[in-house]
């Protein structure tokens, strides 16, 4: 594996150089090998390899060992940041059964074996020099699992094989020819955002800088831990830079080193562009696009002056090995004409995991797996341009998620009849907030805050939706929920009115 | 000023209906990044002030009464200064 063996000669030749940082630590090339060595040695003695592993934690060093550990050991890992509450771990370990999971922070977890960090530590740290085997992967090995939000109300694992990642990290290369020397990280590692600087800074040999969530709600703090960097490059969501722009020192007088800054996860506004470009003179921005199950980004746009004066900016243009198809109403779209985005070749998941093939997004055609994104786009002069979704996936502050995951988690709630979840947008279209209209079984006394109180048991805090409890749901003509309703009434227009109840 | 800071985070807030001036609003989830972003454009823009979040330590965001007088602040030294 191309990306392995570039990592394993840093780490060889990089010696005290910083690999990777986080606000309590930063470790060197030499300790990351020592320390992930050790791991992979415990690993293979005690377990069985391509059977996963999980790793929980919040970006603590030893996480990074455990990635490292695992790639070269053979074990497909899934990062799971410990901000996920613990139904949904519980989910994650239902469906994908790790053989044990590597624990950075305490975890509850029924029916695995857990080895907590002290003992992680312990091997990381102690022991003779156990130095990582040189990478022998094939291409068709599963790297690593991330779960995504499914519409059944379960997360769903997408299994990326190291073909998939090579071909992303490749891709990666060839964009920055000049490799930067720290990378700011932003997204937790259950984001495969994260995989975007995380496997990169290493395999250029620099720093992966990550910002902890603490210091993300806290500006001074989170600016003056930016400022020490020295940060040359950042992989962001569009959200993320907002919330950096609302400072005016955010700008290259405080942050001179600041090159490039690479976007995914969301869709990047003009304005955001704009307003980046006018703080940042020469900043080189790229707009990535791409789903979880095509490895982190198929395609990505330089934006330049010119591009941030259009009313959308495009996504760009493919990584070498991945073919883009625009498929409307069966048939391959001509240029400029809308349709659904589908893509095609080495960055294409396998799948996911414990899923029946039927009805898959996923498929093979001409020898070459595919995958029907959902998302709305079309190419104009070879060039990809998204708008949006054909179903009710959101994105909300660069998380994706399904609206039938919180309605199906909403409805498994005691007392819930029926729950539908809508989303509000600002005037830029961005979704700012998550609206559920939940009616209740006739004499069920749960109020909304217990209703939202159990919901934050069972999903992540960014997929919680504000409760509205109703008597019952507007119909359309059809005798369906009038879904447009709702969505009006949430953004305070239309006529619709919730339960009494909700307002005392 | 606290009634009107009430006010704009009942407008902007996540499900912020009925909250009081000492409630906590981040942990409730009735601030979040992208509800803080549209507070201070709405404070820049009512009050034609600029808060600078990197010069205020984040304990001052945490409820109603806290921003309204920090609002305070930075109004009565903007006006000093021009004195």
């Amino acid at each position: 594996m191309i990306l392995l063996e570039k990592i394993w000669e840093n780490l060889q030749e990089k010696g005290t150089a910083v690999a990777y940082s986080c606000e309590t630590r930063q470790i060197s090339y030499q300790e990351l090998g020592k320390w992930s060595g050790r791991l992979c040695a415990y690993l293979k003695r005690q377990f069985t390899q391509g059977e996963p592993v999980l790793i929980y934690g919040h970006k603590q060093p030893v996480m990074a060992a455990a990635f490292l550990a695992c790639a070269f050991g053979g074990f497909p890992y899934i990062p799971v940041d410990s901000s996920t509450p613990k139904e949904r771990v519980q989910a994650i370990l239902h469906s994908a059964r790790p053989q044990v999971l590597l624990a950075a922070e305490p975890v509850q977890a029924d029916e695995i074996s857990i080895i907590d960090r002290k003992t992680l530590e312990q091997i990381c740290e102690e022991g003779g020099e156990m130095p990582l085997p040189y990478p022998a992967r094939k291409p068709d090995e599963i790297f690593y699992i991330i779960y995504t939000s499914g519409s059944t109300g379960v997360p769903k694992g997408v299994m990326v094989t190291c073909e998939n990642l090579d071909s992303f990290t490749s891709w990666m290369m060839k964009l920055f020819p000049k490799a930067p020397s720290v990378i700011v990280n932003q997204a937790s590692f259950s984001f495969d955002l994260s995989v975007a600087d995380f496997w990169p800074a290493l395999a250029w040999g620099a720093q992966e800088y990550t910002l902890c969530r603490q210091v993300q709600k806290d500006y001074p703090a989170l600016f003056s831990r930016l400022e020490k960097s020295g940060a040359k490059m950042m992989v962001l969501t569009p959200s993320f830079a907002s919330l950096l722009l609302a400072d005016q020192s955010f700008c290259a007088k405080r942050f001179p080193g600041l090159d490039v800054l690479f976007f995914c996860g969301e869709t990047l506004l003009p304005k955001t562009a704009r307003a980046l470009l006018d703080r940042f003179p020469g900043l080189r921005i790229i707009n990535a696009y791409g789903p979880t199950e095509c490895t982190v980004a198929v395609t990505a746009a330089e934006i330049g002056e010119k591009e941030a004066s259009q009313s959308i900016l495009p996504v760009g243009i493919a990584n070498p090995g991945v073919e883009v198809y625009i498929e409307n109403g069966g048939k391959l779209a001509k240029e400029g004409e809308e349709g659904e985005i589908i893509l095609c070749g080495d960055s294409v998941a396998a799948g996911y995991i414990g899923q029946k093939s039927h009805a898959s997004p996923f498929g093979i055609k001409n020898g070459k797996r595919y995958y029907r994104t959902g998302d709305l786009g079309w190419i104009q002069n070879g060039v990809l341009y998204c708008k949006g979704r054909l179903d009710s996936q959101v994105k909300l502050r660069g998380y994706r998620v399904e609206l039938q995951d919180v309605e199906q988690n909403l409805s498994a709630l005691p007392g819930v009849e029926e729950a539908v979840v809508v989303s509000c947008e600002n005037r830029e279209g961005q979704t700012t907030r998550l609206v559920a209209f939940v009616q209740l079984y006739e004499g069920a006394k749960p109020t909304k805050q217990q209703l939202q109180a159990l919901l934050a048991q069972r999903l992540p805090v960014y997929m919680c939706p504000i409760i509205r409890l109703v008597k019952a749901f507007p119909l359309n003509e059809n005798g369906k929920c009038d879904r447009k309703r709702l969505k009006e009434a949430a953004n305070g227009r239309g006529d619709f009115e919730a339960d009494p109840r909700d307002w005392e | 000023m606290e009634e009107e800071i009430l006010k704009l985070i009942r407008e902007i807030g996540n499900d912020a209906e009925d909250i009081g001036p000492e409630q906590e609003l981040w942990d409730a989830g009735i601030l979040d990044s992208l509800a803080f972003i549209s507070l201070l454009e709405e404070i820049s823009y009512r009050w034609q002030v600029d808060i600078q979040p990197t010069q205020v330590p984040p304990e001052r965001w945490s409820n109603v009464q806290s921003i309204a007088e920090l609002v305070e602040e930075v109004l009565a030294e903007k006006t000093g200064s021009k004195k």
